[in-house]
């Protein structure tokens, strides 16, 4: 879509002014801010916008066996090695396949499986340089007791009782490659829940007495003195990634999960752990895209966690729709993903029409579902969000996002105490969310306390000083208490942690604009309507701002892109009329007669207008009528010619009560401003 | 009439910030339980049973006398401040030198630890309440009513009582046993452990306390010791940064605190001024910020509130309203005065809000500060740079602040502020201050008049009644400094150089073993050690002068206060100009202009002019000196006169003439006691080369008591000089003034000086000359001739 702009443009700022009507012409083929976009925007606007490029390739639609094949490995695999999260991650989706996918398999399943791992053969362990693991004239066991003592141990991991199931596997663990490999996991699981319970114990930030090295880092040793991470079972390096983690060599446990999906790339657990460390979205991508990772579609389900991490929303949906495309349908781990992105986009109604679809499908399934309540409570929509935290309250009242729908619940209810007490157990169920300290600290805003809502928005920072919203929070707080310039800080810092969100940007550019720094302040302004402006404020706001400086040439431009863009938007109708106002007067003013009579009869659309449009017009049509008077009179030009015939004719005709009505009317320039 | 019913009062829980944010301040009390400690709370434990006795039983010995109490405490107390963890072995030492008096007190210490390391016993940290009591309780086989129990006590009398409970031991016990109440379980088993492998070990201790694989020295082991550290560390950063930790390992050190102890909030603080010391301001004003967020919450200061409500902290909106001034501080540091502004404005406002008489003066001060004097090393008046900001800020002026006229007794009537215990001290400083302020306002507007005993009544001391931070010796250190800068301004080189080495005799450490008693080594006791060494240079001694910058330069390097280093760089910079100027050595002196561009256009560009000159460049030179836009009153009247001797030199007389008398019409508006008299010697000396010989007498004799009295070593010369020549060639007697030359520059420091004295005096004794004399002739060629081959080149006196 051409859009031509008449207002004169500025050498000094003709890169700016150029790149905003680039974007007006480009919003003008989107859909109106706000609403959801769909998929139709191409990977390459959302790279721009987002500054990131990836590679968006379109693949092939997956093969429905050989995507049941790999889940069936992996199922097979992590109920074997009792990797529960793994195998209800796999399950789940394996119960929701698409109908056409589900057709008896013909492939050989198990065929690839290494015979190693295969729970129901228990085979000895053959190899001679497995053999060597052990020392000599160990017990050996009758192969029956065994077994039995390994489906105990197993039995025990899933009732969580590790040190037992450790100590039973380890008398079995010689004979048997998978108890070897289990022996070590329920020690690290063991390992992993005394700290959790030790951590839970005390309430302060306890000094150690550190006489004893962890045991994670003992475990860790122990397993790099047996070399388990050449061994042949891929996934012992895998649980040594886990241990890196624990012990925070982050570096090295990203090296590990690399080496794992690349050795074997149906574990999905490493993908998903790799997606929390890798440092940046192209590496990723790099990583994805390399020869080396031989993987169906798992890549790209991880690539979408990796921009969910790095804030890119839009590029997360587009990567989760491929997948959907490509034949993945239906399944409510892909629907709930766009879901959370959408409500991290502000795109509510699209987070909360999925969030809604995946409910019917599984009415219990709570994951991500703190994100619905608070789509909700942003709609406002106090009759859903409270049939939710019904619902769930009834089925699940100890898990942290049951904690946040009912706090949000009572948030939409003005409850601020009872919020904060639902946020509260939230975080004492998942204390690593720093969006919960986020909430708590705009219930305390709500109620007034504004020092404990800052000492809660610091909370948010110190869990993690990348979440925008904590640094949002402080900023927002301070500007309220009308101290913009020490709250210029926390919006720039909230700025850097997510560069292209335009709301911070607005923000950004208001405190700029209220300490007199007009050009950061159209920077901001700009930014953040290059950006994909979320709320629409972002024209609006650079055109006031020339407006309140007395820039008005460059206010009408911004004007002039503003009614571009969101002249059909019914909610922004206050504005517009303002806007249209504002055009028609400028450029009377600056005796662009035709733009002015082109906005006087925008004018006429609104009744408010309705006085000031023929106002206007009748001032046009008086002034062009004593210019082409004048030529005549004084000194006859072809160049004055050019006025029509017959209007001339009717304005000269009313000339003399037009002097009237411009005096009368004088005052009516400050209508509407 | 009846009385209405009282309302009722409504209680209901309402949310428990302590709980929500973590009990920070449960950290607070507690002392890290190491196996010295448990081994000195047992011995404790048993020396009060010696002494006492167990419950009703009285004790089997006698109980201590005043002087074995003093005895045996002496060892206590030096086992409870160990800094050090003690081995088993080296306990059992101290134990048997410390109480080995034939009471048992070793081998029931013994026996008990032992049982500990057996495994027969458990550590368990419970004292009688008879310790606080002081008091047996009943036999509880006798009835209640037997008067034995009265006989007992009155036998036993006073001398029961084992230690006041106000007594450190009585505190460390305390703390020793809130730490161990709140051990959790697996705490308790650890600890417990830990004192057997203790026990059984014997030789070496193991025990390295820890956090997050963090070594944590003693002195951050707890909350109250890292508070400690952090205030001790502030308090010498500020004062001698010598006897503080250096700034990275501080910083080590204060990661550690703020990770280890969020209820000692101050580490934030201290992080900030280390990184105001790195010149690091972005990371500086990050750590002030957490530190006023975090203390948003802070201990409950009403006692009943807490006990009532079993909540130990409150929130506060206080730091609101002084975070914008530190911030604002830091700006100003690092010259963002706009930002500086904006926030003193917030900070002003919120203090309004809240009636915060204090907040609102502080803010105040810091404003005029950014006003006045900025980050700025120099005093120049930059009044008309700072008016167009001051005109759209509505604030409200203080009358205190206004004029030096306006200052009036400090008396106190009734709180000032909302929280403070020192309202009545803060407000008597920061009232010093601003009087400092306004004083250098006036001083830059060159209008400030010396009254000497009026100075010493505004003080600029601090009437304090409570000097805990030493204010008062701060504020009179940059009221002294002040003031000697102000002699050197008007030229008062001996009275300077008089209060200076007063000011610097002041400072000196009367303890060597206290830290506390160190000397000050902050910015206003540079600014007084530089003063010194101006008074010495001006007065034509720079040995004494350099010596004093290479003792400063030793004092404060710019890796310690770079604050004060600037101030050793600047008059370094000035002195040795100076200095390589007289000798003709202007390659060393354009390097020496160079360390001054960064603190100062206009003495920077006021030197260049004058290397020009003397480089022959003229044009040059002026036009530099036309270039600079200077508000400064000083500046400007400097600016004319170096001009007006760069027109005589190159004998432009009438442009020379105009711009002396520009700088005399400037002059004689301020109150500079040196000025007129530096123009008018200017003047004379631009008449004599013009020669107009009458008329530049005159103006010689006008200005010689001003000379004599405020004129630098150089200004004298060239008086001199002029008066000499003039008199020469008036044909009357210019001898005395020769003489008075020569004795000027006897020690060498102006060799062409003295060839130009050699000259005239040869011009003197010549055939042709007024007093021929060929002898005294040849003996002056002979001493110019051996002038000449050590230092070649003319006197560019003309300049000067």
């Amino acid at each position: 879509m051409n859009v031509s702009f008449s207002t004169p443009v500025q050498n000094s700022t003709a890169s700016r002014l150029a790149l905003i009507q680039q974007a007006a012409a480009r919003s003008g083929a989107l859909p109106p801010a706000g609403q959801y976009r769909g998929s139709k925007l191409s990977p390459f606007d959302v790279s721009q916008m987002s500054g990131v490029s990836i590679s968006m390739v379109e693949r092939a639609k997956i093969n429905g066996p050989e995507f049941v094949e790999e889940l069936e490995w992996l199922r097979q695999q992590t109920t074997s090695r009792c990797f529960l999260d793994a195998e209800m991650w796999t399950n789940e989706i394996l119960a929701h396949l698409p109908d056409k996918w589900c057709a008896p398999n013909t492939l050989n399943l198990y065929n690839q499986v290494s015979e190693l791992v295969l729970d129901n053969t228990r085979s000895p362990m053959a190899s001679p340089a497995s053999n060597s693991l052990y020392a000599p004239g160990e017990d050996q066991m009758p192969t029956v007791k065994r077994n039995h003592t390994s489906r105990f141990a197993q039995s025990l991991i899933k009732n969580k009782e590790f040190r037992r199931a450790a100590f039973f596997l380890e008398k079995t663990m010689n004979g048997n490659k998978l108890d070897h490999f289990l022996h070590f996991r329920c020690l690290f699981l063991a390992y992993y829940q005394e700290h959790l319970e030790n951590d839970a114990e005390g309430i302060e930030r306890k000094t150690s007495f550190a006489e004893e090295r962890s045991p994670f880092s003992l475990l860790y040793q122990r397993m790099e003195d047996k070399k388990l991470r050449e061994n042949e079972d891929v996934w012992f390096e895998y649980l040594m990634g886990l241990l890196e983690v624990e012990l925070g060599l982050k570096d090295l446990a990203e090296k590990s999960f690399r080496n794992v999906v690349i050795r074997e790339p149906r574990i999905w657990p490493a993908w998903e752990a790799l997606s929390r460390l890798i440092a940046d979205i192209e590496d990723a991508d790099k990583f994805v895209t390399s020869a080396e990772v031989k993987s169906l579609w798992m890549g790209d389900w991880f690539m979408t966690l990796v921009l969910q991490r790095f804030h890119q929303h839009s590029m997360a949906i587009q990567k989760a729709e491929q997948l959907v495309t490509r034949g993945m349908t239906g399944l409510p781990m892909i629907i709930t993903k766009i879901a959370a992105c959408s409500n991290a986009r502000h795109d509510h109604d699209q987070a909360i029409s999925n969030f809604e679809d995946v409910r019917k499908a599984d009415p219990y399934r709570l994951g991500d579902l703190h994100l619905l309540s608070d789509s909700l409570y942003i709609r406002n929509d106090q009759k859903k969000l409270s049939t939710l935290a019904i619902e769930v309250y009834k089925v699940h009242k100890f898990r942290w996002e049951t904690c946040c729908i009912v706090a949000n619940y009572h948030a939409i209810r003005r409850d601020s105490e009872h919020a904060i007490k639902f946020f509260q157990r939230a975080l004492r169920l998942n204390p690593g969310l720093a969006a919960l300290w986020v909430l708590i600290g705009h219930e305390f805003m709500e109620m007034k306390n504004n020092a404990a809502a800052c000492v809660s928005y610091r909370r948010a920072i110190e869990i993690d000083p990348a979440d925008h919203r904590g640094w949002y929070g402080l900023g927002q707080m301070y500007d309220i208490m009308k101290m913009p310039a020490y709250a210029l800080f926390y919006y720039q810092e909230a700025q850097k942690c997510k560069p292209h969100d335009s709301r911070l940007l607005v923000a950004l550019g208001d405190i700029y604009s209220k300490l007199n720094r007009i050009e950061d302040a159209e920077k901001c302004f700009t930014g953040a309507y290059l950006f994909g402006d979320v709320e629409g404020n972002a024209l609006w706001s650079l055109a006031k701002l020339h407006e309140r400086y007395s820039d008005d040439n460059k206010a009408a431009q911004a004007f002039e892109v503003f009614l571009v863009v969101y002249e059909l938007v019914t909610s922004a109708e206050e504005k517009i009329i303002y806007a249209i106002a504002f055009l028609a007067n400028h450029f009377f003013k600056i005796e662009d007669f035709d733009k002015a009579s082109e906005y006087a009869t925008k004018c006429l659309a609104f009744e408010t207008l309705c006085q000031e449009g023929n106002r206007l017009f009748r001032e046009i049509a008086k002034i062009q009528a004593r210019e082409s008077r004048l030529p005549v009179e004084e000194a006859p030009g072809p160049s004055n010619a050019s006025a029509a015939g017959g209007q001339e004719a009717m304005d000269t005709e009313e000339a003399p009560q037009e002097g009237g009505e411009e005096e009368m009317s004088e005052g009516e320039d400050d209508f509407s401003f | 009439m009846q009385k209405a019913a009282p309302r009722p009062i409504i209680k209901r829980s309402y949310l428990n910030l302590d709980a929500i944010f973590g009990h920070v301040f449960s950290n607070l009390t507690g002392e890290p339980v190491t196996p010295t400690k448990i081994a000195t709370f047992y011995l404790l434990r048993i020396l009060f049973q010696t002494h006492f006795g167990f419950r009703h039983k009285r004790a089997y010995y006698k109980p201590f006398s005043p002087a074995e109490k003093e005895r045996i405490f002496h060892w206590l107390y030096a086992l409870m401040t160990s800094v050090v963890e003690l081995s088993y072995k080296d306990f059992r030492i101290v134990t048997r030198l410390a109480f080995d008096d034939g009471r048992e007190v070793c081998k029931n210490f013994y026996a008990a630890m032992e049982k500990i390391g057996a495994g027969m016993a458990d550590v368990t940290l419970n004292v009688e309440d008879e310790f606080y009591t002081n008091k047996h309780p009943k036999d509880p086989k006798l009835p209640a009513n037997d008067t034995v129990h009265e006989a007992m006590d009155l036998a036993r009398g006073d001398i029961i009582q084992f230690s006041s409970n106000h007594s450190f031991m009585y505190r460390w016990m305390k703390r020793l046993l809130a730490q161990y109440t709140k051990s959790t379980p697996s705490e308790v088993f650890q600890i417990n452990a830990a004192m057997k492998s203790w026990v059984l070990s014997a030789v070496e201790s193991k025990y390295h306390p820890e956090f997050k694989g963090e070594y944590l020295p003693h002195f951050i082991d707890c909350s109250v010791r890292a508070r400690d550290w952090v205030a001790k560390s502030i308090y010498f950063i500020q004062k001698n940064p010598r006897f503080a930790f250096q700034y990275n390992e501080m910083l080590h050190y204060t990661r550690i605190v703020q990770k280890r102890h969020p209820d000692v909030v101050e580490g934030f603080l201290l992080e900030a001024i280390v990184q105001v010391q790195l010149k690091d301001s972005s990371s500086a004003i990050k750590a002030m910020k957490s530190f006023f967020e975090l203390s948003m919450f802070e201990l409950n200061e009403n006692m009943v509130h807490a006990a009532k409500t079993h909540r130990l902290a409150v929130p506060t909106q206080t730091p609101l309203m002084y975070a914008p001034i530190l911030q604002a501080r830091i700006c100003r540091i690092f010259g963002d005065y706009q930002m500086a502004r904006l926030l003193l404005h917030e900070s002003l406002q919120q203090a309004q809000l809240r009636n915060d008489e204090i907040c609102h003066q502080m803010a105040n001060i810091e404003m005029h500060t950014v006003d006045i004097l900025g980050c700025r090393a120099l005093l120049e008046d930059n009044n008309e740079k700072t008016a167009k900001h001051i005109e759209n800020e509505r604030r409200v002026q203080r009358k205190a602040l206004l004029h030096i006229d306006d200052l009036h007794g400090h008396t106190r009537s009734g709180p000032c502020c909302l929280s403070s215990e020192e309202d009545f001290e803060l407000v008597a400083e920061m009232d010093s201050y601003g009087k400092m302020l306004m004083l250098m306002k006036i001083i830059a507007e060159g209008n400030y008049k010396l009254i000497y005993d009026r100075v010493a009544e505004t003080g600029i001391t601090c009437p304090v009644g409570n000097d805990l931070g030493e204010r008062g010796r701060k504020v009179a250190a940059y009221g002294a400094a002040l003031i000697s800068s102000n002699m050197i301004h008007n030229g008062m080189y001996h009275q300077a150089k008089c209060a200076a080495e007063n000011m610097l005799a002041n400072n000196c450490r009367t303890d060597e073993t206290d830290p506390f008693q160190a000397p000050f080594q902050a910015e206003p006791w540079a600014i007084g050690a530089v003063n010194l060494s101006y008074s010495q240079a001006g007065v034509g001694n720079y040995d004494a002068a350099l010596r004093t910058i290479e003792e400063m330069r030793q004092n404060y390097p710019e890796e310690l206060s770079w604050q004060s280093n600037r101030h050793v760089v600047i008059c370094a910079a000035v002195i040795n100009f100076e200095r390589f100027l007289l000798k003709n050595d202007y390659k060393a002196c354009a390097s020496e202009v160079l360390n001054l561009a960064a603190h100062s256009e206009l003495e920077c560009k006021l030197r260049q002019a004058l290397l020009l000159a003397a480089a022959g460049k003229e044009r040059a030179s002026v036009e530099v000196l036309e270039g600079l836009n200077v508000v400064d009153i000083r500046g400007r009247i400097r600016i004319h006169m170096q001009t007006g001797c760069i027109y005589t030199a190159s004998q432009e007389f009438r442009k020379a003439a105009r711009e002396f008398a520009d700088a005399l019409s400037l002059a004689e508006n301020t109150t500079l006691k040196d000025i007129v008299p530096m123009v008018k010697r200017r003047q004379a000396t631009m008449l004599m080369c013009h020669g107009q010989y009458v008329e530049c007498l005159k103006l010689l004799k006008e200005c010689n008591e001003g000379i004599e009295q405020f004129g630098s070593f150089t200004e004298k010369a060239c008086y001199y000089m002029t008066a000499a020549r003039c008199h020469r060639l008036l044909g009357k007697d210019p001898r005395m003034w020769l003489k008075k030359s020569r004795a000027l520059v006897r020690n060498g420091q102006w060799p062409a000086f003295t060839k130009l004295v050699l000259s005239e005096i040869a011009a003197l004794h010549d055939v042709k000359g007024l007093m021929p004399d060929e002898n005294r002739l040849s003996q002056i060629c002979e001493q110019f001739g051996k002038l000449t081959a050590d230092c070649p080149g003319r006197c560019e006196w003309l300049l000067i």
